[in-house]
């Protein structure tokens, strides 16, 4: 046998190290965590996704405002998707547990789910709702926040070489020049991408799924979400992508930081209309909701729709904010303007139905 | 095993390893699974009629045809570099080639999918590398993609456990055979087929489950439908307003069932090669006759090592190539962008140690429980059956069971890191198990019992007779679960908060937020980080072979 005596000196080094190796990072990490636990006197919870964060964007910028104005310390917990989120509230209330103050992020197309948790307004209407037009109010107990209106960009400088002429209908985009020309978002996975279907769906009655099981041969891509749509239109994969209208001023101002022509996208007028997203705010009921809590919960929501929150909007989420009263970056005032804004389904029931129909048309 | 070797596992060491393999049984698969499947089971009348849907019939079909396709081209092209480089490396010695073609097989297992998914964009996209050659193939979302990046990513496997097999077989037999006037396939047939069937028949049922269960490569190559399969159908009923719960269980169900049949026809018929050899010692010494008889030209052996040996592992590896360009290396280069990324690394470094120790530790722990329990009857094959259930089971089931199972009792959003922890060693538990019952198997008895009968410790009789042969699989392990929990980005979308954001989430976020160019960089980290942990165990175990 071969018995060396230094052998295990070295591996108990060897243990040592992993050892101390494996301390050092959990201890980081614990000291990290414990961070985040610390509890504030006057803490605010706010339940939303990703682009609400704390550490960069709008949070960043606008959190720490309101923490300063109202001398409180507001928590947020992200959550991916909203069936997410008021999975969340409702464990919450079935086993009695502090629940979020506010939820941010809620549209119409997630509102018919979230209405059961909303704490209702009473006698009380936030400051600078009178601002708000009335076709982006939807019923008492939703805020809106902004509003973005769903569009095509288009790349000219890819359509010139593709001999390629802008469209000005959405039959128009059933050409056979159209096939594998498009990025489009998954209806099933993106809001972007539902907000298309249920715009056809409104646009065409009823012939819509004969609509779709043709179309299936334009799109070059359904992507997941918006993100990874509007990433391969900028690789210029496709000259048309299903996104904002406002992305044609995130063009103009950042294209050159992107190597891009500033000039070379223009967003795509459509003479049946446009569908738009309004995103809001809510406040969520809960029996442990203190009078104190839900008055700084209601300067929150005051806060997010006063002047100093929604001029900061366009330059930050890129969508518009929803008080009329607010100017806008002149990039914004360069957008086509919209003459008809089409009001899609809403109800989760009746949304889950036209998925339903979409799959039957599109998957064979 | 001898009995007397009981003497290595003390009681303490005996029932620690039955309570923890129990703990992970009951509370990593069976609760969450049976959660899951509860919920499916609840209302039957619907689910019977969800079954008979022409959806459903569809997705099941797609993802077949996906995961049958990717499955038979890399078990194929797998078997014929496997067989090919085996039987080069049998009759030369250990090179520097050979030992880095090994390396670089093993590699594509820690490649995160969405990485592989971005390196497939950026070379068959319309305005990709090939298109900007002159060579528009125009497969990019599309079947023929999905398929393509599967077999990238799989094909090492199959070649490295059959190469591997092959090697095994010693020039002394085949030699006797050709003499015997034995012709290719009456040697193929008899002398190599035995010896790489079950590393064959294993790392093909592997590649089924793992392209059964694929969902970044589909979600993102695929171009959306018709181009489905079981894992988005699952992800797709959980997104948008009001999720569909007991759809994604069926979904769920269908797909732990579709993944599981491979391993169950192979546990029938073949049950005790299931625990498989990545690394064989040579189990037939070869005759003085034999040994170093190669009479070959100088070009055939520059030929088998560097064209053969190390050039075919290294197909494998071009594609990702394209993510190491200058505009990413100019991000990684740069101090201040790089101070954005420290909390992010040190979440997925962290995660992925975690998940490596957790992972090994359970894999030593149930061994331990098989050795005791290998005379039970009823234990022992229920134990060996359970352990085949993580390789059908995916992230996305996994982590939707964890939800319902501990959501009420779990605050998944402060305690996420635990969670992420526990979903990827159940994960990765398969792999590692083989590796390490594979090395228990080859454990030097005779050396042990003396050791222990000359009066050493068990602890002691272990660390000098065996650590120094389980230094490097369980390096191996370490380094492949840590490089395959970098990338692991399902489980972390649901369960991350604002504390604990790793490498592949915070690449998703910045692409929502315009970010592109970074979050490409970021999937250029990932990879070096990947290359990096299987790279450094490779090495030191390369050192030690040379």
């Amino acid at each position: 046998m071969n018995i060396n005596p230094r052998r295990p000196r070295r591996t108990r080094i060897l243990w040592t190290k992993i050892g101390s190796g494996l301390l050092l990072l959990f201890g980081i990490q614990s000291t990290s965590l414990a961070g985040s636990l610390i509890l504030h006197p006057k803490e605010l919870v706010i339940y939303t996704d990703d682009r609400f964060r704390k550490s960069e964007g709008l949070g960043k910028e606008i959190y720490s405002l309101f923490e300063n104005q109202h001398h409180c310390r507001i928590h947020t917990v992200h959550w991916g998707e909203a069936g997410q989120l008021f999975d969340r509230i409702q464990r919450d209330s079935q086993q009695n547990k502090n629940t979020a103050h506010i939820a941010l992020g809620i549209d119409q197309f997630t509102w018919s789910r979230a209405k059961i948790w909303v704490e209702p307004w009473g006698d009380w209407q936030p400051q600078g709702y009178s601002e708000i037009p009335s076709h982006l109010k939807l019923e008492e107990g939703f805020l809106p926040f902004n509003y973005g209106i769903y569009a095509f960009l288009a790349n000219q400088k890819l359509l010139k070489k593709l001999n390629l002429k802008i469209p000005s209908s959405l039959l128009d985009l059933t050409a056979s020049e159209w096939r594998r020309n498009l990025i489009l978002e998954d209806p099933r996975t993106s809001a972007s991408g539902l907000s298309f279907l249920l715009y056809t769906q409104k646009v065409l009655g009823d012939p819509v799924w004969k609509f779709w099981t043709g179309f299936k041969n334009q799109w070059l891509t359904l992507t997941p979400g918006w993100s990874s749509a509007y990433r391969l239109f900028l690789k210029e994969e496709s000259p048309l992508v299903w996104t904002y209208l406002s992305s044609q001023a995130f063009q103009e101002e950042k294209g050159n930081s992107l190597q891009l022509d500033p000039k070379s996208h223009q967003a795509i007028v459509f003479q049946e209309g446009h569908p738009f997203q309004v995103e809001g705010v809510i406040l969520v009921r809960s029996p442990q909701m203190t009078p104190e809590m839900k008055k700084l919960a209601q300067s929150f929501l005051e806060f997010l729709i006063s002047p100093e929150v929604q001029k900061r909007i366009p330059q930050k989420l890129w969508v518009n904010p929803v008080r009329s009263d607010v100017a806008l970056p002149v990039s914004f005032q360069h957008l086509p303007s919209v003459k008809k804004l089409i009001f899609t389904a809403q109800d989760s029931k009746e949304i889950a139905k036209i998925l339903h129909f979409w799959k039957t048309s599109v998957y064979r | 095993m001898r009995e007397d070797l009981k003497m290595l596992f003390p009681n303490w060491l005996k029932w620690t390893s039955f309570i923890w393999t129990l703990l992970f049984i009951v509370f990593c698969l069976m609760i969450p699974l049976s959660t899951l499947f509860t919920m499916a089971f609840a209302g039957w009348q619907e689910g019977s009629a969800f079954l008979g849907d022409p959806l459903l019939r569809f997705v099941v079909q797609s993802t077949l045809i996906q995961t049958l396709l990717s499955t038979s081209i890399s078990a194929a092209i797998g078997l014929v570099f496997g067989v090919w480089m085996g039987s080069i490396a049998a009759r030369n010695h250990p090179t520097l080639a050979r030992l880095l073609g090994g390396l670089f097989l093993s590699i594509p297992f820690g490649i995160p999918s969405i990485v592989s998914a971005m390196t497939w964009v950026v070379l068959l996209g319309r305005s990709g590398i090939l298109a900007k050659w002159g060579w528009e193939l125009d497969w990019i979302y599309s079947l023929k993609a999905v398929v393509l990046a599967h077999v990238f990513l799989n094909v090492p496997l199959v070649t490295l456990f059959v190469a591997q097999a092959r090697q095994t077989l010693s020039n002394e037999s085949l030699e006797m055979a050709k003499t015997l006037g034995a012709g290719f396939f009456a040697i193929y047939r008899w002398l190599i087929w035995p010896k790489i069937k079950s590393a064959f028949l294993i790392s093909s049922a592997q590649v089924f489950s793992l392209c059964l269960m694929s969902f970044s490569l589909v979600l993102l190559l695929g171009g959306g439908p018709p181009q489905v399969n079981l894992e988005t159908e699952l992800f797709q009923r959980l997104k948008i307003g009001s999720p569909d719960w007991s759809g994604a269980a069926y979904c769920a169900l269908l797909e732990l069932s579709l993944a599981l049949i491979p391993w169950l026809i192979i546990q029938w018929f073949d049950g005790d090669t299931v625990v498989i050899p990545l690394r064989h010692r040579r189990n037939e010494k070869q005759s003085p006759f034999f040994q170093n008889k190669d009479t070959s030209s100088k070009f055939k052996i520059y030929f088998e090592n560097y064209f053969v040996l190390l050039g075919i592992p290294l197909i494998f590896l071009i594609p990702y190539s394209v993510l190491m360009n200058r505009q990413n290396f100019s991000f990684l280069l740069n101090p201040h962008w790089m101070t954005h990324l420290i909390l992010p690394i040190q979440s997925s470094l962290f995660l992925a140690m975690a998940s490596s120790s957790a992972t090994i530790l359970t894999s030593l722990f149930v061994m331990v429980s098989l050795f005791h329990f290998r005379k039970d009857r009823f234990f022992n094959p229920t134990l060996k059956l359970i352990t085949h259930i993580p390789n059908g089971v995916s992230i996305l089931v996994l982590g939707l069971g964890t939800w319902f199972a501990y959501g009420q009792w779990f605050d998944f959003s402060e305690h996420s890191w635990i969670i992420l922890v526990l979903l990827q060693m159940t994960l990765f538990f398969p792999f590692s198990f083989r590796l390490i019952c594979q090395t228990a198997r080859e454990m030097n008895l005779d050396q042990l019992e003396a050791a222990l009968c000359l009066g050493a410790s068990p602890w002691r009789a272990f660390l000098q007779v065996e650590w120094n042969r389980w230094k490097a699989p369980l390096l191996s392990v370490f380094s492949g679960v840590s490089a395959a929990s970098l990338g692991e980005v399902a489980a972390a979308s649901l369960f991350c908060n604002e504390n604990w954001v790793p490498l592949p989430l915070l690449a998703t976020r910045w692409m929502m937020q315009y970010r592109f160019e970074e979050a490409e960089a970021i999937a250029c980290l990932l990879l070096l980080l990947s290359f990096g942990m299987i790279g450094v165990s490779s090495l030191s175990h390369l050192g030690r072979s040379s």
